[in-house]
């Protein structure tokens, strides 16, 4: 983490790279492994390391015999395993300097998240972990297509041979982009798998939703976006428009939920909708649409983190994550409580934590088009936005205040292992926007638009 | 001291009152004297701002301010009826705040940290919000005397039906506030300012693009 840092805040949102070398058989223009490091990647470093070094000190407590939802200290080195080489992976990924290297670290995700889902063994596990790998797999053939048609037509995998491509062929490319992306973050008609991969230890949850897997499917659309000088509109009008029915079914979903994971997993899938509908707008070319979508990709992924961890620390103590068994947390784990409002306060886009500067943006972006479609967009984004705050509302009502449940009797916040994390990421939730906005202006001020 | 110094002293006082009281809220009295006496300084300089106000409006900017990327001028007018305002918040407030140091002694359980921080928060919302005279920082200040008062409003957390009264008031303040975002939105886009004298201009143009959305769901 803090070579991460070190790297981003020296860079500041300037490009640094290195060629680290090639593959005798497969002969191509550039390296096919390095380091490429510009304000993209090192937004998406903050979030992974930052949030990696956090989920892992959190986890030293939560895997273990004293944890009441899951008391075991087997399988800790497999744990460790699949959750290093899962950050280790999400780092290749976004400081890869041209296609190759980024497939092969999106299959590695891939398979992280599939150790991860399954690492409890029951039945429930290994079906969902069987279904994630298949549909993100599956979908990551579109990926793998993409890249021979970049490769075999152009000679290279850099990002930027996407240009050299016929218009015909550049937009079949980006549209396999598109597909294997939506796959990814689990966006609809494909986001059924991300609420039953919620059968993960809670960290690795945590993981999962705020900083790897799912946001690696924003990234690549992100990258793309960075990389074509013009993104096909319909395209970008066809992701917008998908991105406002995944927000929508995501949050009728909300309210049949009685899980505390499935609820914030359906809340991932509706928050990765807008960072795609910012993205669509910044390829319509609103600068402030754009904006906005990157700026929600960092805050969700602190307000995220800080909501799994509140509750992977309510299942630790009580045992439970039912909505219906939880009330009167407040008294019982006063620490805890405060993570989790705060959160739901941050995720429904209250001012002034993070999340209500994005959607500020990305609603602003989407009438700065000024057009129907536009408009339609902005209010549709703005009428989810209210739907879901008025659930978590609901939720903090039900499971914080009121009388204490026999569930919560012998609850208590948890040990300091498990509070630090909780503590930092209710600071990162309110200050992440101050310095993540200043390398967006500087990413989104390149581009241009 | 001029104007501007008193009114952002005012505000000072408020903030620090919140802060004092978060760290003495387990000695209730202290708390609720502090709450008082914060209350009582900061209402009897906005008085003061407000009677001036009342013979000739009174102005005063802070200048452009940048957040975030989005440049807003935090500026205040107090005319006659900011200065209505004032003072019934001011005189309202100070009562209030007297009142409760003897009135929370009932919460024999309860901790005041829950009432004691928000309070001054939620005064200075109040405060700000009919002085200003930006839309962008009107929201922003409106926010916030709204997230203040929803901890008010749900203090006996016990009580179901104290959590049904602050869901019900938290969900309207925010579904109306999501209608007052899109009116900044619709103005700034149109005017490029935030400004409230902005408003007129945006009055007198030619139909826009939200008219014509609203003309194609009619027909």
């Amino acid at each position: 983490m803090v070579g991460s840092l070190a790297i981003v805040i020296r860079n500041y949102g300037g490009v640094w790279s290195r060629d680290l070398g090639t593959l005798p058989w497969l002969a191509g223009k550039e390296a096919l492994f390095g380091i490429r490091i510009d304000g993209l990647s090192s937004l998406m470093l903050l979030v992974i390391t930052i949030g990696g070094f956090l989920i892992v000190l959190y986890s030293g407590r939560y895997v273990s015999s004293r944890n009441r939802e899951h008391p075991s200290d087997e399988g800790q080195g497999r744990y460790y395993f699949f959750m290093l080489l899962f950050i280790a992976a999400m780092i290749g990924l976004v400081v890869s300097p041209n296609f190759f290297q980024l497939f092969i670290f999106w299959e590695l995700t891939t398979l992280c998240s599939w150790g991860l889902i399954a690492f409890y063994r029951d039945e429930d596990a290994l079906r969902s972990a069987y279904k994630a790998l298949l549909i993100t797999h599956a979908m990551g053939l579109f990926l793998e297509a993409a890249i021979i048609i970049v490769y075999v037509n152009t000679g290279s995998f850099a990002f930027a041979a996407i240009n050299q491509l016929s218009p015909g062929l550049k937009t079949l490319t980006v549209v396999f982009f598109v597909i294997a992306s939506l796959a990814k973050a689990a966006q609809f008609p494909f986001f059924t798998w991300l609420p039953t991969a919620m059968a993960a230890p809670t960290p690795a949850s945590a993981y999962l939703h705020a900083a790897a897997m799912v946001k690696a499917g924003v990234y690549l659309i992100a990258r793309i976006l960075v990389s074509v000088l013009i993104f096909p509109p319909k395209i970008a009008l066809l992701l917008g428009g998908l991105a406002i029915v995944t927000m929508l079914t995501s949050v009728f979903l909300y309210f049949f939920q009685d899980d505390l994971k499935r609820l914030l997993a359906y809340s991932t899938i509706a928050n990765l909708g807008y960072m795609f509908l910012g993205l669509s707008l910044g390829a319509l070319g609103s600068n402030l649409g754009l904006r906005g979508g990157l700026l929600h990709l960092i805050g969700h992924s602190f307000t995220k983190s800080l909501l799994f961890l509140a509750v992977g620390a309510i299942s630790f103590t009580t045992g439970t994550r039912k909505i219906s068994s939880l009330s009167g947390l407040g008294k019982k784990m006063p620490l805890t409580s405060l993570a989790f409002v705060l959160g739901a306060l941050a995720i429904s886009g209250v001012p002034p934590f993070n999340m209500f500067w994005s959607k500020f943006f990305i609603v602003s972006g989407a009438f700065q088009l000024h057009s129907s479609w536009g408009w339609t967009l902005g209010i549709l984004a703005l009428a989810e936005s209210v739907a879901g705050f008025a659930w978590f509302i609901h939720v903090v009502h039900k499971v914080i205040f009121g009388a204490v449940a026999p569930a919560v009797e012998g609850a208590q916040d948890p040990p300091a292992s498990m509070a630090i994390p909780l503590l930092a990421l209710m600071g990162l939730i309110l200050l992440s926007t101050v310095f993540a906005l200043p390398l967006i202006d500087r990413l989104a001020g390149g581009l241009g638009r | 001291m001029t104007l501007t110094e008193l009114f952002a002293g005012a505000m000072a006082v408020l903030v620090a009152t919140s802060i004092l009281t978060l760290l003495t809220a387990d000695r209730r009295t202290i708390a609720g004297g502090i709450n008082f006496a914060g209350t009582a300084c900061a209402s009897a300089a906005m008085l003061w701002i407000a009677a001036k106000a009342f013979f000739s409006p009174v102005e005063f900017t802070f200048g452009n301010v940048r957040v975030l990327g989005l440049v807003a001028q935090l500026h205040f007018h107090i005319d006659a009826l900011s200065a209505f305002f004032v003072s019934m918040i001011s005189i309202l407030v100070t009562a209030s705040a007297l009142y409760s140091v003897g009135y929370l002694d009932h919460y024999k359980h309860d901790g005041l940290r829950r009432y004691f921080f928000p309070f001054p928060i939620f005064v200075a919302g109040m405060l700000a919000v009919v002085t200003v005279s930006d839309w962008f920082w009107f929201l922003v200040f409106w926010e916030v005397m709204t997230l203040a008062s929803y901890f008010l409003v749900i203090f006996e957390n016990d009580k179901k039906e104290n959590l049904s009264a602050g869901f019900i008031y938290f969900f309207m303040t925010h579904l109306t506030s999501a209608g007052l975002m899109v009116a900044v939105m619709f103005l700034s886009g149109r005017t490029g300012s935030f400004s409230f004298t902005a408003l007129p201009q945006l009055m007198n143009s030619p139909p826009s693009a939200f008219a014509g959305l609203l003309y194609r769901f009619r027909h």
